[in-house]
């Protein structure tokens, strides 16, 4: 469903020169499976999913979403593609009910069909009394609330959810976590990137640790505890680091 | 492709009308500027001047003595105060007094000798008040001169107006509605230039800059349509924006126009309003490669800008871009030329400004739509290259 094959992307930047963002990673997720890219801030999990979700280019190697080359066919990729970050990213001056309708409409749906998947799933997400709210005066975790219905109105089969828990609050990042949970339960694939340990264990299939635009280690969260010795996947990862850094 | 640009764009527009910063660069500014500048703004000054030239002025008279009767005249034209003072000079100058006349102590001896004598007024140009003061002591002066002449000729028996063989008399020919044409002409084209650039700007920052600083350009950029149609949409809202800004505008100053016509036809006693159907044609054809060449040239730049601050710092240089040509019709004398008509801004000014005063060459005005209508393309073209780039659209 989700494959990167040897994907590299790299910058120019002003003062360091040309700097590897993401070298030669390739990895699957399969259909139902959730799988998570763990890594320090600068790692290159942002980029790798940038890469996924057709926003960048890569400079060399491929991906794929539901079989489809994201370089290839970018528009025809991004329509089976669910794309939500921590940064909400909504229109403040739009209304919850416009902004989740305007999505369904970008991803082809009529204006009828729009407003009836924007309603039910705002009837799921608890959201209906907001639907006539500007989403500026929206709190933080309907805000996200709202991101989550606007990222699953077209209801794609394909979730690319960069660091969707990062900056929100406790019940904020619950809604993220249970809608992760029951899209799992649809046969989604999802690749979601985060820096927190414990979650990462306790939703993810299988994780992959991406350290200086490399794919250090991949595997089940048992595995790489296992293979590190560590007690929790905090200790794992800082193993799995180090010892990268170590060779450096 | 139709739907998604139209999608985009009716977004945009139901975005952007609840933004108070464009509703009032877009309407509430265009709608107010023309009447303002036009009726407001003399009348204000009309009315500061009559105040100030009404008020009493203090001047002072050296050797006062030598004049006999002229302290009472002065006293007697009702405006003036005679004040005493030592040094006139730093006395007006310090506000003390407003102007000073400087008589020679033995005035008297030298007209009795017919030496012409040199009479200065003292005044600071600067200040209004002074400068009505220096009028009104010349005006009394002048009166006193006047009256030395006549007694003169009076001792010798002779008729006063063997001094005044004749008076010259000069009469303005052009019409009230000329000279309104002509006022008009020197500053609407670049008020009707900048209202067009600042009615895209605040759309075009939003829009771009605005967009990433908010984290909704990656949203908006995953969604599966082609980035072109994106910023079609984009384009097109701003662009809205400007025609909006400047059709406005000139709807409110088609509006003074008509009310000052209606109201006695004159703003003053020499000056009417008058612009014809065919100037408004020409200032509306020109408007639209202009506002596209605008909208295109802002989008690029707020686009490169990571937030909205950033852009406002980027694009006020460009704002000094636009200005200082179209100050160009302002400047007395420049003509339209075939060199003048491809000179973007400068063209468009020159050309609005032959239009107001019923000018009209159309071969210029083909050229001048022309060469606006490929650099806009030009630029529209950059703007949408500039939509495709990556380090453009995740500069942050």
């Amino acid at each position: 469903m989700i494959e990167t094959r040897n994907i590299t992307k790299v910058f120019g930047d002003k003062k360091r020169g040309q700097v590897i963002a993401v070298n030669n990673v390739s990895f699957k997720v399969m259909a139902g499976e959730i799988f998570g890219l763990l890594g320090l801030n600068g790692a290159g999990k942002t980029t790798t999913l940038r890469i996924l979700a057709a926003l960048m280019k890569p400079n060399s190697g491929q991906a794929f979403l539901c079989g489809i080359d994201v370089v290839g066919e970018p528009e025809k990729a991004k329509a089976r593609l669910g794309f939500l970050t921590g940064s909400t990213g909504l229109y403040g001056r739009l209304k919850a009910r416009e902004m989740i309708e305007y999505f369904g409409k970008l991803h082809g749906l009529d204006s009828k069909e729009a407003s009836v998947r924007a309603g039910r799933l705002m009837e799921i997400l608890d959201l209906s009394e907001f639907a006539e709210t500007r989403c500026d005066k929206l709190s933080t975790g309907n805000k996200q609330k709202v991101s989550v219905a606007r990222t699953m109105i077209p209801d794609p089969e394909v979730l690319i959810l960069d660091e969707p828990t990062i900056g929100l609050d406790v019940i904020a990042s619950r809604t993220v976590v249970q809608f992760i949970n029951s899209e799992k339960g649809r046969g989604k694939a999802i690749i979601f990137s985060t820096h927190v340990m414990h979650e990462a264990e306790k939703l993810c299939d299988r994780i992959g640790v991406i350290h200086r635009g490399n794919l250090i280690a991949i595997g089940t969260p048992a595995e790489l505890k296992e293979r590190t010795a560590a007690a929790d996947m905090d200790d794992a990862f800082v193993e799995l680091v180090g010892h990268d850094v170590a060779q450096h | 492709m139709l739907r998604n640009i139209k999608l985009v764009y009716r977004k945009e527009i139901l975005d952007i009308i609840r933004d108070r910063r464009t509703v009032i660069s877009m309407i509430v500014i265009p709608i107010l500027i023309f009447p303002l500048i036009t009726v407001g703004l003399p009348t204000l000054m009309m009315s500061m001047m009559t105040k100030t030239k009404g008020e009493l002025q203090k001047v002072a008279i050296v050797n006062g003595a030598a004049a006999p009767g002229l302290e009472e005249a002065i006293e007697s034209s009702g405006k003036l105060q005679i004040v005493n003072t030592d040094s006139v000079e730093s006395a007006i100058l310090d506000e003390e007094i407003d102007a000073a006349i400087v008589f020679p102590s033995d005035l008297q001896a030298r007209l009795d000798v017919f030496d012409t004598i040199s009479v200065p007024i003292l005044f600071d140009e600067t200040e209004n008040k002074s400068e009505f003061a220096m009028q009104k002591l010349r005006n009394v002066v002048t009166d006193y001169r006047k009256g030395i002449i006549e007694s003169r000729l009076a001792v010798r028996g002779l008729q006063t107006n063997l001094a005044e063989p004749f008076q010259v008399e000069i009469r303005n020919v052009a019409s009230k509605e000329k000279m309104g044409s002509f006022m008009v002409s020197m500053f609407l084209p670049y008020i009707i230039l900048i209202l067009s650039l600042t009615g895209a700007m605040y759309t075009a920052m939003d829009l771009t800059a605005g967009e990433k600083e908010r984290g909704t350009m990656e949203t908006i950029l995953v969604s599966p349509i082609p980035r072109w149609q994106l910023a079609t949409g984009k384009f097109l809202t701003i662009f809205t924006t400007s025609v909006i800004a400047t059709m406005l505008a000139i709807v409110s100053m088609t509006a003074t126009v008509a009310y000052s016509v209606s109201s006695g036809g004159a703003l003053s006693d020499d000056i009417a309003l008058k612009i014809t159907p065919a100037a408004v044609a020409v200032i509306v054809l020109m408007m639209i490669p202009t506002a596209s060449l605008f909208s295109a040239i802002l989008m690029s730049i707020s686009l490169a800008a990571k937030t909205y601050k950033e852009a406002q710092s980027y694009t006020s240089p460009f704002m000094m871009v636009v200005i200082l040509p179209s100050m160009v019709s302002i400047i007395p004398g420049i003509e339209l030329n075939l060199i003048l008509s491809v000179i973007p801004f400068v063209n468009i000014s020159l050309c609005l400004k032959e239009a107001i005063l019923g000018n009209f060459s159309p071969l210029h005005i083909a050229i001048i739509f022309a060469s606006t209508a490929v650099y806009a393309a030009i630029a529209i073209f950059v703007a949408h290259r500039l939509f495709e780039r990556e380090s453009v659209l995740f500069s942050n």
